[in-house]
């Protein structure tokens, strides 16, 4: 049966890549689009934060505020700020892009009230002018105390951070989420016209009958299509993370370079070691099992090579149906249940996931690998049977 | 050999077979004749184990179609009349997959390609089959059928849509399988090509073989000249 299987792949690897579409879909798509997609975000993030970082440097006063220039003097000096303007409108200032926070001071007796102004619609500015009013507060308090020749502020009140907990769990999270959705997103819909064209493909072209009546049997033929698409689901698997793997490469290596506090991916070069690419290639492995299996039934039941292609598109969207059960747990950064490991694709999300976040244990692979060759085994005794069904044959 | 016993078939509640009886004998071509929906394309696709019958049986060899399908294909090579091929692949490749997929060691099937090649004057081969004319894509084809060498070859209207010197390749290709001794059952609604080439006729009809003989013996009993004249009698004679 294997020679005949292997005969099968052979030939149907040969016909599906001699096909521009299907290099096209299958490793080109994969590999240039997710580099393109990642760096070009990473970029516009990056001027983003650029721009913001600059505008928060410069710090918006009102003209003739002398207490305001004070204070924004003394911050020059302890380099918290880099440089400040006057300005006869603070918030005007602010909306134009002159500065990205500012702040006004005003006097009544021994109190003062310390107006803060920032762009609600940039991430940053909110709690750097709070953090700056704070630090005016307590110059204030303690020019106040001095005058009074009462003892300095931080001779009474000391702050100690003891941050608990790994500082980069939010970080592996999300990039663990979005390396799974990106895994199964591209590799079922970049194989879209590949498992259209293995079953369908063979009926429009008239080919079935003469395979079905040729001396092979059915098993062999089912057999030989879901790993010839296994083997395209895997190529493509392996050009989308090959893309992944220099997107975030290169997104490490621009970072390093920056060396301040903006965006910092370098520390992604920390949990995504060499173990981690060997899990998602085990990942994507997964995942090219069964979708191969569920492409191949349904390529086979379709009439056409068209009606094939719709429904293997319309399913590429609905696969997420059931990860949708564990996004809100791999946002949040939190241990996914057993339970996720026992269901295809969901399983693949999962195995990324865990293995970007160190907790992959050998039981979840076994488990999940388990579950997709027992779904792609039930996939292949389904194929066979509809290949002995005559109203799937002969529907043209 | 192929027997066909009292085959039925329904497709819904329409009989499309209502109990053939057919023999086909080694070294002969025996034609299957009928008009359009009388049930020819049913009796092979039921042959070449794609459908299956409702009742009575096919032997292909002394092999049954519904009890040993695998030994059926084994020992058939069908001509659909429908069929493609691969167009992504070379006639060459189309034709070894097959001897493949029927355990033909390479070196036999290349051997026997070639010379399947020299009879019916295949210099494309190397080509890629999405580049051929209808004509070009059946001769590969037929090759591709009998590749395995099987005793029985099943043609469903193997010249359809060729041009001359594409027939007259095709049926002297016939007539060489009937030397070698070949069980053929040849589909056609080309009457000249049926005096040509078979030995025995079956006309079907409605599903029911309405006459059979040889095609001299028929055109006696009607009385015609030809056999397409006689087919006609015959067919008008059962329109009830």
């Amino acid at each position: 049966m294997w020679r005949k299987v292997w005969s099968v792949v052979r030939k149907e690897l040969k016909d599906l890549f001699r096909e521009k579409r299907t290099i096209f879909m299958t490793i080109i798509l994969p590999a240039i689009l997710m580099p393109a997609i990642l760096i070009s975000m990473f970029y516009l993030q990056t001027n983003t934060f650029e721009k913001e970082a600059v505008q928060a440097k410069t710090i918006a006063i009102q003209t003739g505020d002398t207490m305001a220039k004070h204070y924004a003097e003394i911050l020059k000096a302890k380099k918290i700020i880099e440089n400040y303007i006057e300005v006869d409108d603070i918030s005007k200032a602010i909306k134009d892009g002159k500065a990205l926070t500012g702040f006004s001071i005003k006097q009544s007796g021994d109190n003062i009230v310390i107006e803060t102004f920032y762009n609600v619609e940039k991430s940053s500015g909110g709690k750097k002018i709070q953090a700056i009013a704070n630090i005016i507060k307590e110059m204030y308090v303690a020019e106040y105390l001095q005058k009074h020749g009462l003892p300095p502020v931080n001779m009474l009140t000391q702050i100690k951070a003891n941050p608990v907990g790994d500082p980069l769990a939010m970080a592996k999270a999300m990039t663990g989420y979005m390396l799974g959705l990106f895994l199964v997103i591209f590799t079922t819909i970049g194989n879209t016209y590949l498992g259209a064209d293995i079953g369908a493909g063979e009926k429009e072209r008239g080919t079935l009958l003469p395979l079905l009546s040729s001396p092979a049997d059915r098993k062999s033929i089912a057999t030989g299509k879901w790993v010839a698409l296994t083997i395209t689901n895997l190529i493509s698997a392996t050009a989308l993370l090959a893309g992944e793997g220099f997107a975030i490469w290169y997104m490490i290596k621009q970072s390093l370079q920056m060396g301040d506090e903006k965006i910092d991916f370098s520390m992604m070069g920390q949990f995504i070691t060499p173990s981690t690419i060997v899990m998602l290639f085990l990942a994507a492995i997964l995942l090219a099992l069964f979708g191969a299996a569920v492409q191949l039934i349904i390529s086979m039941w379709s009439k056409t090579l068209r009606e094939a292609q719709l429904y293997l598109g319309q399913l590429s969207l609905l696969v997420f149906l059931p990860a949708m059960a564990i996004i809100p747990t791999m946002i949040s950064g939190g241990k996914l249940a057993m339970w996720a490991f026992y269901i295809p694709i969901v399983n693949t999300m999962a195995l990324v996931y865990n293995a970007v976040m160190g907790q992959l244990t050998t039981l979840h692979i076994v488990i999940a690998f388990g579950a997709n060759i027992i779904v792609a085994a039930i996939a292949i005794v389904i194929v066979v049977k509809i290949l002995d069904m005559e109203q799937v044959i002969l529907r043209t | 050999m192929i027997e066909i016993r009292d085959l039925r078939r329904s497709f819904g509640k329409t009989e499309v077979l209502k109990g053939i009886n057919l023999k086909a004998e080694p070294g002969k071509v025996t034609g299957l004749l009928g008009p359009n929906g009388a049930g020819k394309t049913t009796t092979i696709k039921i042959l070449s184990t794609i459908l299956k019958a409702h009742g009575g049986d096919i032997t292909v060899n002394g092999h049954s179609v519904s009890k040993e399908p695998k030994l059926v294909r084994k020992n058939l090579g069908v001509v659909f009349e429908e069929s493609g091929i691969y167009q992504r692949l070379t006639g060459e490749e189309n034709i070894l997959y097959f001897a493949d997929l029927a355990d033909v060691p390479p070196e036999v099937a290349k051997k026997r390609m070639y010379k399947f090649f020299a009879l019916l004057g295949v210099d494309y081969a190397q080509k890629l089959a999405g580049t051929y004319s209808k004509g070009m894509m059946q001769k590969i084809n037929l090759i591709r059928a009998i590749i395995h060498n099987p005793p029985v070859v099943v043609l469903d209207e193997p010249t359809n849509g060729l041009d001359v010197p594409s027939t007259r390749a095709v049926e002297t290709f016939i007539k060489e399988m009937k030397e070698e001794g070949k069980t053929i059952l040849l589909s056609t609604h080309l009457m000249a090509q049926v005096e040509k080439l078979c030995d025995y006729i079956y006309i079907i009809h409605k599903g029911k073989i309405v006459e059979e003989g040889t095609p001299q013996a028929i055109k006696e009993k009607y009385g015609t000249a030809t056999v397409e004249d006689a087919f006609l009698k015959v067919v008008n004679t059962n329109v009830a």
